[in-house]
């Protein structure tokens, strides 16, 4: 990440001048980020470490939509459906056809409804996978199941597992952040690091005044504080007498750096005044907004771009009318797709033209699918459907322009090629280049992991 | 793992050398191990696939008719030979080739007449999938392990109880007399080493390493880390000043006995069974209902560390408490109380009535877990596959438990609270409630009646153009003409407790799935400890008969494991460093004859906890310094044979409620209730889950917790998580904690308030600087820690443009005080 080098350095440079660094860590915090990837530092749980084998992706934007994305009437069309539209299917389900019109996209012609025509025009860049399955059909068990591997027990998170894995570059920033403006189902589970160590826990970030918290500084003016670091600087300094055996006490010293840089880095994440209009035009983000999830999509990239390994965008909270699970109106899409369409499409873009698609794998994915049949004719709405649905992989090593699995011609069942939420989960863990039967943590007498026993790499949306 | 020493007979200088090099080595080599995330994959990854995919699929779907007891077409699938020899078909496999391989071809039901498992659903893909890879790969079989099946730890039960460390009856290990520690060591410096037994344990096996511990710690060094330790508060000055005057020989005992004494104690080690037992003040359903009454359980905790009631008696009232004889009505409700252990697993779901064997999973991971060091969980879908603990084992605890009922907090789909516990009885609640519960009775089912009518527009079942946010708005409408009639019901006593069901045993559940039924298992205990049943005609759940198996002194895990957690807390490790795990998995004891010792102490003792830390605190090794001796750390760099004390980091526990004392902001009074809302009168969903926050300058101990969304506080600085198990804490730097002390409000606040006191207390600022190091950091400053003292407040002075002294004099202090209580110095004890 060769974006904040400089000032990092320049930054350090300075921290060092003012007293702030121990000497010994300041050649350890300017030596060449190779040097640190070959190296474990137990004292640095974050420094970055070495995958199982070469990665094709460097970093991981997830985009979760909560409330759970009707597959049939997004990216998996039926015309069975229409067709059949509110006739008698049995004795308590009518079929339900989709109210958008699906189309061809791209070179590929994969047919996307008229719901997401901006993600529709990236498709050739889009791997989709339309036989999705959760492993639970509630919005708690589906979340945490399609985050965390388990549908009933706290876990930790895949950015968790990705930190604990691999590390991070850059030490101004979390290895792992949520943006989630409003709380997911089962609230911070979903960012939990459970077992693993709390540092791999995501950082959520909340639009608003104070993104991250405590970030801003406090005192008077930064002259101020730098006063008192350079006094807590000598507390620590004459503490550390006689206990340098202690890595502990240095790990901590240096955590007061790091923060200092993060203070420092954060207000420039989310100051976007040198983004470009044409670049916000992109994202359709209008000036002044700092909470869309165009926002969410434009400060993860970032994000992505100043090395944190692993961004999560969460689309919508657990109050009905603001996500995806629409029992009784479809209609609502029209206005969820409207806030995510562009933005994610444009996301997709300036990834590309910044050379950083190439690297960064984008995952878009949701709780469970929305059921093809109703119970009524003329029903509004859709209930939850978890054995089939959709998601999609873009970027870093994945094959654009692909489908990979199918649904029945009703959108009810799998019909090939299952792909699970253990090997959706394996399929990114293999882009950065980690095994994932091989990244184990020991707790409570077991080797962990995220896929449990599961999991296979679905290397038929891979280039 | 380091081998338990020799007691006598030291080897000689040259093998020593050697032998502590290679240790040395070792040790290196644990600690390089242990920080790689992964391990290395050393040529057994192909073993560790058959381990993972494959065993378990044969265990479970074929050995049982092809394996040592049945061969069905003469043919048995539990061994690697056997599979090639075949039965009447022929080779069961062909290595290299899952195609031809007869294994794969019937679970792919790919032959015309065969298809295995018989009548069962077919093996999922995946499965199916691993087994030719397995195949494929060479079908690779462990080499020390002909044949699998006859012998998972559960078939070597016999074997694993007699030879396992933990399940060896607990012994009466003589420690060592000081003269022939002198002997063995060959110098006469052992006798300053040793205070009391303990030490001459902890001596001999540094001697047989050829180390000798470190120094003693100053009493000003101790004095704070005994108060921290027993209190999780530090002393004030008054109190330090007092120890340190005290020069008679037992004034460090008599500091002890005083503040076990005292009633901060119980909010401290209370807080660390509370950790243990994974205490919430919510269910963790979906919704995470609060549950207002679990706080009497943690009162309960707190208490009875502050009585030190035995720990045998703990046990039978956590488990049984409803059960026992009482003397008075107090005693019988305290009981009762006791049973919230039971009462608070974990829910999950929406109905988690209906997912009873999901939280029953809850009481017996926990209870496994928490009292016997063994992790059962494990065994509710197969037999153990590391601990002797069978699927049998865990239904016969399973009923018991499935015999009691468990209140019910509230859910989405349930809200309405039930089978809670009335002090007054269930009898005279009924009457009392009767007309209350009358008058709310229509308007419970007027409120489910709309409810479900908008869930059946959510399922469409009505005309879905009427609008949902009608149909919700009138059922809020309903909720508020129902809360008056749910507010005046009369406040009886109530409690989240355990009572007495209908008495049955249970199904083992084939692959943990209830519907699944196998054999009927009678009620009963662990076949490793025994395996006692209950009585044929038995009245009861047989809760109390458990209680009593677990609380046995003859019971070789329960007193092993409390010992351990004691020496854990007062030393920050274990002598078995997995505090919750005794079983095959677990790390052995580093000192396996001094945990014998304290257990058999413990017992004798008439399982006093107070008595444990007594015995403790006033061996010299407890009193050791933290300091790093370089010749030791070359051998021993982790300080397993404890030659040092372990510097730790304050708990987040620790760190509030000293932040609050050196303000003077802390309440000392015990909490009570959280100020939920009215226990009858709120309807929590996954959509609208509950979410509470409920300040209080109170200890931390009184912090509300939930289960779902945890206290941001507590969860920066590795608090407890209420979900599970929770038996060794970690203490995690990271770079949210230090921005945390550097811009937090609540530093910024106590900081101010701290300041405050500062300039209150004290004249002029080397008697103010004074009192900051000895409030803060409990010691006096030196001249020229007085001096940079003054520097940096006339820095801050000139910097601050306030024309109003008084102002200045606060911020500056203030801003002291920040880094004061950022340092290391306070937050870490030596």
């Amino acid at each position: 990440m060769s974006v904040l080098h400089p000032n990092r350095r320049q930054m350090i440079r300075s921290l060092a001048a003012g007293g702030l660094i121990l000497p010994g860590l300041l050649s350890e915090m300017l030596a060449p980020e190779q040097a640190l990837a070959e190296s474990v530092d137990a004292a640095d749980p974050l420094a970055p470490r070495p995958s199982h084998f070469p990665a094709k992706a460097k970093r991981v934007i997830f985009l979760f939509m909560t409330g759970g994305v009707s597959h049939v009437d997004t990216f998996d069309p039926k015309p069975y459906l229409t067709e059949h539209h509110d006739e008698r299917r049995n004795k308590h389900a009518y079929y339900k056809g989709s109210d958008w019109e699906f189309r061809p996209y791209g070179e590929s012609g994969i047919e996307v409804s008229d719901l997401f025509p901006h993600i529709g025009s990236v498709i050739d860049d889009i791997a989709l996978v339309r036989s999705m399955k959760n492993i639970n059909g509630d919005h708690f068990g589906a979340t945490i199941g399609i985050h965390t591997g388990s549908a009933t027990f706290n876990r930790p998170s895949i950015g968790s597992w990705v930190s604990y894995g691999l590390g991070t570059y850059n030490q101004n920033l979390p290895a792992f952040m949520v943006i989630s403006p409003g709380l997911p189902y089962a609230g911070g589970q979903v960012w939990g690091s459970d077992f693993l160590p709390v540092v791999h826990q995501g950082t959520r970030i909340v639009p608003g005044a104070e993104p991250i918290a405590n970030m801003h500084r406090r005192t008077r003016s930064g002259e101020l504080q730098r006063t008192e670091l350079d006094m807590l600087e000598y507390f620590n300094r004459q503490h550390l007498v006689g206990r340098e055996a202690d890595t502990n006490l240095a790990a901590r010293i240096k955590s007061f750096e790091t923060a200092f840089g993060m203070q420092a880095a954060a207000p420039e994440v989310f100051d976007l005044s040198d983004e470009s209009s044409a670049t916000l035009e992109l994202y359709g983000l209008e000036e002044g907004d700092t909470s869309s999830f165009a926002w969410q999509c434009l400060v993860g990239r970032r994000l992505a771009e100043r090395g944190v390994r692993f961004v999560e965008l969460i689309d919508g909270d657990t109050s009905v009318d603001k996500n995806w699970d629409s029992h009784a109106h479809m209609s609502d899409y029209n206005q969820l797709a409207k806030n995510v369409d562009r933005p994610i499409a444009g996301l997709i873009k300036d990834l590309k033209q910044r050379g950083m698609l190439d690297d960064t794998l984008v995952v878009w994915t949701t709780e469970f699918g929305r059921g093809p049949f109703a119970s009524a004719p003329g029903a509004g709405g859709r209930g939850h459907h978890a054995q089939v649905y959709c998601s999609w992989l873009a970027g870093a090593g994945i094959q654009g322009g692909t489908v990979y699995g199918s649904s029945d011609e009703l959108g009810d069942l799998v019909a090939e090629n299952a792909v699970s939420v253990h090997d959706f989960q394996a399929t990114i863990l293999h882009q950065l280049g980690i095994d994932h039967e091989r990244l184990t943590y020991r707790h409570a007498g077991r080797d962990y992991r995220l896929t449990d026993v599961h999991g296979r790499v679905v290397r038929e949306l891979l280039a | 793992m380091l081998s338990p020493a020799p007691q006598s007979c030291l080897p000689t200088r040259a093998t020593h050398v050697r032998s502590s090099m290679v240790r040395a080595i070792g040790l290196l080599l644990l600690v390089l191990l242990s920080v790689l995330p992964w391990r290395s994959a050393v040529g057994d990854e192909r073993v560790e696939f058959f381990e993972r995919n494959v065993r378990p699929q044969l265990l479970a779907n074929c050995t049982h008719c092809h394996g040592a007891e049945q061969q069905e077409s003469g043919l048995r699938l539990d061994s690697r030979e056997a599979m090639l020899a075949g039965g009447d078909r022929g080779p069961a496999i062909v290595p290299g080739d899952p195609e031809a391989s007869l294994l794969l071809r019937v679970v792919r039901h790919a032959e015309e007449d065969l298809e295995m498992p018989p009548e069962e659903e077919p093996l999922a893909a995946e499965a199916i999938a691993q087994l030719a890879k397995w195949i494929a790969e060479g079908a690779i079989w462990p080499e020390h392990e002909a044949t699998i099946g006859a012998d998972t730890p559960v078939d070597r039960l016999e074997e694993l109880r007699d030879s396992h460390w933990a399940f060896q009856p607990v012994g009466s290990p003589i420690p060592l007399e000081v003269g022939a520690l002198v002997a063995d060591r060959g110098d006469e410096g052992c006798e300053d080493d040793i205070d009391n037994d303990i030490d001459r344990f902890v001596v001999a096996r540094l001697a047989a390493a050829g180390l000798k511990p470190g120094r003693r710690a100053s009493r000003r060094t101790l004095v704070r880390r005994v108060y921290f330790d027993l209190l999780g508060l530090p002393p004030t000055p008054e109190e330090i000043d007092a120890f340190l005057a005290d020069e008679s020989d037992d004034a460090y005992p008599r500091l002890i006995d005083r503040l076990l004494a005292r009633p901060e104690y119980g909010e401290r080690w209370g807080r660390h069974w509370l950790d243990v037992v994974r205490y919430a003040d919510t269910a963790g359903d979906a919704s995470d209902y609060p549950v207002p009454e679990a706080y009497k359980y943690r009162n309960y905790v707190i208490d009875a560390f502050n009585a030190d009631l035995p720990y045998d008696e703990f046990i039978r009232q956590q488990l049984a408490g409803d059960l026992l004889p009482a003397e008075n009505d107090d005693e019988r409700w305290n009981q009762v109380i006791a049973t919230g252990y039971i009462a608070i697993s974990r829910r999950i779901g929406v109905d988690p009535v209906g997912l009873r064997h999901v939280t029953i999973e809850s009481t017996l991971d926990n209870l496994g877990k928490t009292f016997l060091g063994l992790t059962l969980g494990c065994a509710r879908c197969h037999n153990h596959k590391f601990d002797p603990v069978s699927t049998a084992d865990y239904y016969a605890l399973y009923g018991i438990f499935d015999s009691s009922v468990y209140p019910h907090a509230g859910s989405e789909h349930a809200p309405y609270r039930r089978d809670f516990v009335y002090r007054v009885g269930k009898q005279q609640a009924d009457e009392i409630l009767r007309p209350y519960r009358e008058r709310l009775a229509p308007w419970d089912k007027k409120e489910r009646a709309k409810f479900n009518e908008y869930q059946a527009l959510q399922g469409m079942k009505t005309d879905p153009k009427r609008k949902r946010s009608d149909v919700w708005a009138e059922l809020e409408e309903i909720r508020e003409q129902r809360r008056p009639y749910a507010e005046a019901f009369p406040d009886l006593e109530i409690a989240y407790a355990i009572a007495e069901g209908r008495p049955h045993d249970v199904h083992v559940q084939k692959a943990g799935e209830p519907k699944k039924q196998g054999e009927l298992v009678r009620r009963g205990f662990l076949t490793v400890l025994g395996g006692a049943s209950l009585p044929e005609g038995h009245q009861g759940s047989g809760r109390l008969e458990l209680a009593n198996w677990i609380a046995d002194p003859e019971n070789p895990l329960t007193v092993r494991v409390m010992a351990n957690r004691v020496w854990h807390y007062h030393f920050g490790r274990g002598l078995v460093k997995s505090t919750s795990d005794f079983g095959m998995r677990g790390t052995p004891p580093t000192h396996p004859e001094l945990l014998d010792y304290l257990s058999r102490y413990f017992i004798d003792n008439d399982w006093s906890v107070k008595a444990l830390h007594r015995l403790i605190m006033n061996s010299r090794t407890y009193q050791l310094d933290s300091r790093d001796v370089a010749a030791n750390s070359a051998v021993d760099p982790n300080n397993d044979l404890i030659w040092r004390a372990n510097r730790q980091r304050l708990s987040a526990e620790q760190l509030r409620d000293s932040l609050l004392m050196f303000g003077d902001e802390l309440d000392r009074t015990p909490g009570g209730r959280h100020p939920f809302p009215h226990r009858l009168t709120y309807f929590y969903r996954q959509h609208e889950p509950f979410v509470g926050n409920f300040p209080t300058r109170r200890r931390s101990v009184y912090l509300m917790q939930q289960r779902i969304q945890k206290n941001v506080f507590l969860d920066l600085f590795d608090g407890p998580d209420g979900n599970v198990e929770f038996a060794e804490r970690k203490a995690s730097t990271t770079t949210l904690q230090a921005l945390f002390f550097m811009n937090s409000p609540f530093i910024h606040e106590r900081a101010r308030v701290i300041a405050r006191r500062a300039l209150d207390q004290a004249d002029g600022t080397s008697a103010r600087v004074r009192w900051a190091y000895e409030t803060v950091f409990n010691r006096p400053p030196d001249d020229a820690e007085v001096a940079r003292a003054e520097e940096f407040l006339a820095s801050v002075a000139g910097q601050l443009d306030d024309s109003d002294k008084g102002r200045r004099e606060s911020e500056m202090w203030a801003a002291y005080v920040r880094g004061m209580i950022s340092s290391n110095e306070f937050l870490f004890i030596d």
